[in-house]
């Protein structure tokens, strides 16, 4: 939240070097290490807070590191950074060229809350009556209509729901600080920048788009991002409980494959981080619950990073079973077990019936934006930004708009990483150069001596 | 409450109002839900801790329900876990000072 000068190539309050659009793993990679190099960043992020979906992670794979535990150090650096501006809950909807710049539009969205004020301190989140769904808890937990989203949530500001806000007043007493606005309204900006790094990041497809598996019917039939939070260690239940009635589950079945792979919901790519997650989450399980049984039923397990084949034969060697198998329909029963009807590839098409307490559909990895020409870049056939040149996987094509992490398509969190440092470097390559060839069309100082002497 | 509300916050407070009147009483609705629940749930678990299932019977409220409003308790601090009874958490209700 600081903007520093002495950087480089700053003109007006609203011109950045760089704007990057998205504060998840990626965007916030590519800002550290633009404004390392003494550019001047604007990180835009639509959320309240930045993190992306890293943030909301229990323990990455292939490592097991505590995944808000390596994030929070990155987006607290990319906070305190001198030549890195954050604007948080706004979104960019709008990319266009400006003379050899760019334009961008922004929507502020309104906090009800004025950040120059508030101090995170809670006081209105205690007071607030009003609690609904927790977005960050994929609503297994509550959140009130006036709250900081989450603990470690950056910046730590409260924001206000106005969908599930009485206009009670209670906050605005509550607040020492005088910091809650509820006449505040949402802006629309302008800024201008010399580059983008587009980390526009993804989304998962939903659960309900094959109708065998029927995760409409029942709460426990689930996405991994659920299963994140029920590992987290300060996860909605504080424990692995059943959505639907609070059971401790003692048997899970993991489903590959359940969003990728299949042209009749739209997503005929393999999304790259299923087979590895889900691995990841039935170790994490069966530490959380020893007795249980763990079941992952796949077509084919894709094992293809550093570390990634070790990973896979330790889940085996744990006991997690894995079954090749193609599972044809999810039925929810009247007391709640969940029976899997599957065909056991390896053993000659035979059907089992399988119950289990909660089943985790691998849903697949879809872009989060859906129009990037709107942004200035331009779209592959799978719907993700388009790099036209192999050689250059950061550029999307259009002077000056480079691409990072899972906009580009699904990626795990080290290939973002890497990626985000390519757009970065690619976006200071750019901006040197156009700055050299300004530099070369200037007329000299000595010049303009001569000239002047001589008239 | 600690402050008191100045006129500028009471002019505020009616644009909001103004803004988000709920004009088919969708809010109006969740929040008597809301209440209604809650009130039910903290009324049985006064009476003793008990799991989920248990919370249901005694409430008669959907089973996923029940689940939510105690997670949302033990997150504000008026509920605690009390132990286990077979496959489920036991919760308890914590007495707040002066309440
Ligand atoms: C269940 C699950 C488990 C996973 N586990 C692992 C793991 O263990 N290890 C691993 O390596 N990887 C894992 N991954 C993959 C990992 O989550 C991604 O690789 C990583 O989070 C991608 O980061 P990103 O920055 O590209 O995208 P995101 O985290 O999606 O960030 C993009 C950000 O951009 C913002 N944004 C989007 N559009 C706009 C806009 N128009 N204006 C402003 N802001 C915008 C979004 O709000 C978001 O914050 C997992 C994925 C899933 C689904
Ligand atoms: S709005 Fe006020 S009460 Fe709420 S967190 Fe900020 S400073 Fe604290
Ligand atoms: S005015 Fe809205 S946000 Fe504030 S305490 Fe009342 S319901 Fe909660």
């Amino acid at each position: 939240m600081s903007s520093g000068n002495g950087a480089a190539m700053r003109e007006t309050e609203n011109h950045f070097d760089v704007v990057v659009v998205g504060g998840g793993i990626a965007g916030l990679q590519s800002a550290l290490d633009l404004a390392d190099q003494d550019y001047r960043v604007l990180v835009v992020e639509k959320q309240p807070s930045i993190g992306g979906r890293m943030i909301s992670l229990s323990k990455v794979f292939p490592t097991l590191d505590c995944a808000s535990c390596i994030t929070t150090p990155k987006m607290s650096a990319a906070a305190h950074h001198s030549n890195i501006t954050l604007m948080t809950y706004t979104t960019v909807d709008a990319i266009e060229p400006a003379g050899d710049n760019h334009r961008l539009t922004l929507t502020q969205m309104a906090r009800y809350v004025d950040t120059s004020a508030c101090i995170g301190c809670r006081q209105c989140e205690y007071v607030c009556p009003v609690e609904y769904p927790d977005p960050f808890e994929q609503g297994m937990g509550a959140l009130r209509a006036i709250s900081v989203p989450f603990a470690n949530a950056i910046p730590q500001y409260a924001v206000l729901n106005p969908e599930y806000c009485i206009g009670c007043g209670a906050c605005v007493r509550a607040c020492a600080s005088d910091a809650i606005r509820l006449d505040q309204q949402p802006k629309t900006l302008t800024v201008e920048a010399g580059a983008v790094v587009l980390a526009t990041g993804f989304h998962l497809n939903s659960t309900s788009l094959k109708p065998q598996y029927n995760a409409s019917r029942s709460k426990d039939i689930v996405s991994p991002l659920q299963v994140e939070r029920l590992l987290a260690p300060h996860g909605p239940y504080g424990r692995v409980l059943r959505p639907s009635d609070g059971k401790i589950p003692d048997s899970v079945a993991f489903v590959l494959c359940a969003g990728s792979r299949d042209q009749s919901i739209g997503v005929p790519y393999c999304s790259r981080v299923c087979c590895m997650y889900s691995i990841k989450q039935a170790m994490l399980l069966s530490g959380a619950l020893p007795t249980a049984d763990i079941t992952i039923y796949y077509m084919d397990i894709r094992a293809f990073g550093k570390g990634f084949e070790q990973f896979y034969q330790n889940a085996k060697a744990m006991g997690i079973s894995f079954v090749k198998g193609k599972v044809a329909r999810i039925t929810p029963q009247p007391n709640g077990d969940l029976m899997a009807r599957v065909e056991a590839i390896e053993e000659d098409g035979r059907v089992m019936e399988n119950r289990h307490d909660l089943v985790v559909l691998a849903q697949g990895i879809v872009p989060e934006l859906v129009s990037p020409e709107r942004l200035g870049a331009a779209k592959e056939e799978d719907g993700f930004i388009r790099r036209p040149d192999p050689l250059r996987p950061a550029w999307t094509g259009r002077e000056g708009i480079f691409v990072a992490g899972t906009a580009a398509g699904p990626k795990d969190i080290v290939d973002s990483i890497m990626e985000a440092g390519s757009a970065a470097m690619e976006a200071s390559h750019y901006l040197t150069q156009k700055r050299a060839t300004a530099d070369a069309n200037a007329p000299s100082l000595e010049l303009e001596v001569i000239g002047a002497a001589s008239e | 409450m600690p402050a008191k509300l100045t006129e500028a916050h009471r002019q505020a407070l009616k644009l909001f109002r103004e803004q988000h009147s709920d004009l088919d009483g969708t809010l109006k609705k969740y929040v008597a839900d809301f209440r209604h629940e809650r009130k039910q749930i903290t009324e049985a678990l006064r009476k003793g801790a008990g799991t989920v299932p248990e919370l249901t019977r005694q409430t008669g409220l959907p089973v996923d329900q029940v689940l939510w409003h105690v997670t949302a308790m033990r997150k504000y601090g008026t509920v605690q876990e009390a132990g286990a009874d077979g496959d489920y958490v036991k919760y308890e209700f914590i007495e707040q000072n002066g309440k």
